[in-house]
Order: structure tokens, then C-alpha cells, then sequence
């Protein structure tokens, strides 16, 4: 309709409309901005990585599937109480985790890193026989003590396809994508 | 860098449909209708082409296994708008779907008609919804989908194979139809490797390849007597 008015808006309603659209593109930078950063896991256990890792244990032994499996695979309650049926330590977390076996229930750990549905990760491959190092998609977990809010980096093709391409990894679409 | 092929011999193959069901499953392929299969809207990556012969009352039928046939110069990739298709060094074409824009050229594009297009959301009813395969996508509505000749399994193949530090041999990687044969009309392996008995079969006065004079050649031969090889089959 403006484009066919014989006169320009005055001037106020012109700072009106153009203010109403930086308002609304602030709002929405804010909120979508604060949307992507702030969908913080929480976790069934405040699970302390660095602590596990300095009393000389290993991802593998938590996380079992990755040197035998596509999927990494997250403890099962079953694998905390191999060392925790009785109390280690005085910690509240700690109880949380025979609480959960007397009552039955299982640890409902949320998932941070996922891949789409139709790309085929194996972390065989990569750990066993590539020989990549789990903190180089995952990060330094010796030094998390609190369990990681976001996934350590994004999982986008661009940075699947950037160390593939650096490292001759293959790089046919087939190699991946299923 | 292998080449991978097949060859069908008809002689061998009683056409029990073991190959499509054995495809269905390990693809994830799903279900469609009764109604909308009439109207050629099934899904199926491998299936049996009807060949009439004679004329009554002495007519007869030949079934002929038909996957993608995975041509060397596939005439569905030239005509993909946004290259979610193409063929890989191995010869395997392949088929990208969160890439595919869903036009539907390729399946007008391939002459042996071995792309469908995903006209609904995919169903799986039942107790199919717990057996679907963890290692192949569900494709989405709207994409086209084809033959990877079980892509996955060579990646698996190729894994194992690497683990045990050893190369990959004859029958590690065996497509699902393939493997499932009963009869073992169905025969996977290595073009180029002119030891392997897809090689040898491929090389067999009774092969012939589909609709050959197109120029696609293919690298799924099929194996027959008679008129069958060479003459009528290079013709139909």
C-alpha cells in the first residue's frame, strides 16, 4: 500500500514503523541468540568427569561401546554400581545413584552430541582405527567437574568434512551419509 | 579400488521374491498402501520384472530380478538439479537425501525405472516399527530413494576387515539380496578383479546387460540361455 500513497508517511510515523523493526530484530536477535545457547542439559547425577578421570579411570569404562561399536553408549546405572553399592564418599550425588537402584529406576541421562538421523557415525572407526583422541570431539573432560551444559563443539558436514579432508579421511557422501 | 558388480543368473533364480523381502527389511523400506501400489507408488528397491513371452495359450513369464543396476555412466545423476545423486569411485551410485529437492527428474531419468519416489510420510505398522535397521535412515516424504547395494554393509565390512588388520576379501561384503538368495542365482563381488566369480560370470557368453545399446552399462549382469543373452535382452 506505502508504495502507492501520492504522499511519504510524516515523519513521526515513519520513525515509529522503522523503530518498531530494529525493536523487533533486537528482540529476536536476543531470544533466538539466547534459545541456541541456553538449552543446558540437566543431568539425572551432577556427574564429576574430572574426578573419575584423576582416580585413574578411563572414557572406556564408562562409556563401553566406543572401541567395540558405532554408539559410544551411556553408562547404565548397573555400570555406577559396580563401584558405588556402598558409599565412597559422603556425597549427596553419590546417594542419588543407590536411591535410584532401590527404587528400581534407571538413569534417564540426557544426550548431548547426536549426529542426524542420516549421517552413520562409528566411533570405532575413529577412536580404534583412526586413532582420534576422544577429547578432540569432545573436549577436555579432565578438567569438567560439573557435566558438560552443551555438546564440546557442533557437529555440523562442514566440520566433519574439514577434518576428513585435513587427515584423508574418506570424503565420498557414501562415507557417511546413510 | 574395487568395482563393485553383480550378476543374476535366471536360470538359478525361481523368482521367490526371497531378495525383495531380504531389501525391504534391511532398508527400512517402508510401507505403502494396497491402493497407492496399484497406482505404481510402491517402494521397492529390488523387484521382479514381469517378461511375457508367447502369446496364448502358450504364454509363459520370466521374472527377472531388477535392483538399481548401478550403471558406469548413470543417466539419473546427469539430470539431478542439485547433485544429490552421483556415482562414487567404486561405481556405486548413490543417492543424498536431505539434499534431494523431491523433482523426481532421476526417476523419470533412469530407463530401468529403479527410483521411487516417497509420495507419504513412511509407515511402518506394527511390530515392523521395532525392526527397522539401525545402520540405514528412514527416508522422509518427498525425497527420491534408490538401491545403495546395503552401502552400510560395506562400511561394516570394511571395518571389521581393518580391526582385523587383514584386506577385505571375496563375500565380506555381500549386498542383502545377495546374501539371502536361496537358490544363489544372485552373485556379488569385485568387477576388477578378474578372479572373482562375478568377474567370471560377467565375462560368460550367457550374460547380457539390460537395455545395453543406452550406453549406461550397467554393472548388474543377468544370465541367461538362448535368446535371452545378447539377442532379446539387449533389445527389451
Amino acid at each position: 500500500m506505502a508504495d502507492w500513497s501520492p504522499m511519504p508517511p510524516p515523519l513521526a510515523a515513519r520513525w515509529t514503523i522503522g523503530g518498531g523493526f530494529v525493536l523487533c530484530f533486537l528482540v529476536g536477535a536476543v531470544v533466538f541468540s539466547a534459545a541456541g545457547r541456553n538449552h543446558a542439559a540437566s543431568q539425572p547425577i551432577a556427574f564429576n568427569h574430572a574426578k573419575h578421570l584423576a582416580n585413574g579411570m578411563s572414557c572406556t569404562d564408562c562409556h563401553t561401546g566406543v572401541e567395540t561399536q558405532a554408539r559410544a553408549t551411556l553408562p547404565a546405572l548397573e555400570t555406577c554400581m559396580n563401584c558405588h553399592a556402598t558409599a565412597l564418599t559422603a556425597s549427596a550425588e553419590e546417594r542419588k545413584v543407590r536411591d535410584l537402584a532401590a527404587a528400581g529406576k534407571e538413569l534417564a541421562w540426557v544426550r548431548l552430541t547426536q549426529v542426524p538421523a542420516h549421517v552413520f557415525f562409528s566411533h570405532r572407526r575413529h577412536v580404534v582405527l583412526a586413532k582420534i583422541a576422544c577429547a578432540i570431539c569432545h573436549g577436555p573432560m579432565e578438567k569438567a567437574t560439573a557435566p558438560p551444559a552443551r555438546p564440546f563443539r557442533e557437529f555440523t558436514m562442514d566440520a566433519c568434512t574439514q577434518c576428513h579432508e585435513n587427515n584423508r579421511g574418506g570424503t565420498e557422501c557414501n562415507d557417511c551419509h546413510r | 579400488m574395487a568395482r563393485w558388480g553383480m550378476a543374476i543368473d535366471l536360470a538359478k533364480c525361481s523368482a521367490c521374491q526371497a531378495c525383495v523381502v531380504a531389501c525391504q527389511s534391511e532398508n527400512n523400506i517402508p510401507c505403502v498402501p494396497p491402493e497407492e501400489a496399484r497406482s505404481g507408488r510402491i517402494l521397492s528397491w529390488i523387484s521382479l520384472l514381469p517378461e511375457l513371452e508367447g502369446e496364448y495359450p502358450r504364454l509363459s513369464m520370466r521374472l527377472v530380478p531388477l535392483p538399481c543396476l548401478h550403471c558406469d555412466n548413470p543417466p539419473c545423476i546427469l539430470v539431478c538439479p542439485v547433485k544429490a545423486t552421483g556415482i562414487n569411485a567404486e561405481g556405486t551410485v548413490h543417492q543424498i537425501y536431505p539434499r534431494c529437492i523431491g523433482c523426481r527428474y532421476c526417476t523419470t531419468g533412469c530407463p530401468y525405472t529403479r527410483r521411487m519416489f516417497n509420495w507419504y510420510k513412511p509407515e511402518f505398522p506394527g511390530d515392523l516399527a521395532l525392526a527397522l535397521n539401525p545402520d540405514v535412515s528412514v527416508r522422509p516424504k518427498g525425497v527420491v530413494e534408490k538401491c545403495t547395494l546395503c552401502h552400510h554393509r560395506l562400511m561394516q565390512a570394511r571395518e571389521e576387515a581393518k580391526a582385523a588388520k587383514r584386506p577385505l576379501a571375496e563375500g565380506d561384503y555381500l549386498p542383502a539380496c545377495a546374501e539371502v538368495c536361496p537358490s544363489g542365482a544372485i552373485t556379488f563381488g569385485d568387477l576388477d578383479d578378474p578372479a572373482s566369480a562375478v568377474a567370471q560370470l560377467a565375462r560368460n557368453p550367457r550374460a547380457f546387460r539390460l537395455l545395453e545399446d543406452l550406453g549406461t552399462k550397467p554393472k548388474v549382469f543377468h544370465l541367461a540361455e538362448g535368446e535371452w543373452s545378447g539377442g532379446r535382452g539387449n533389445q527389451t
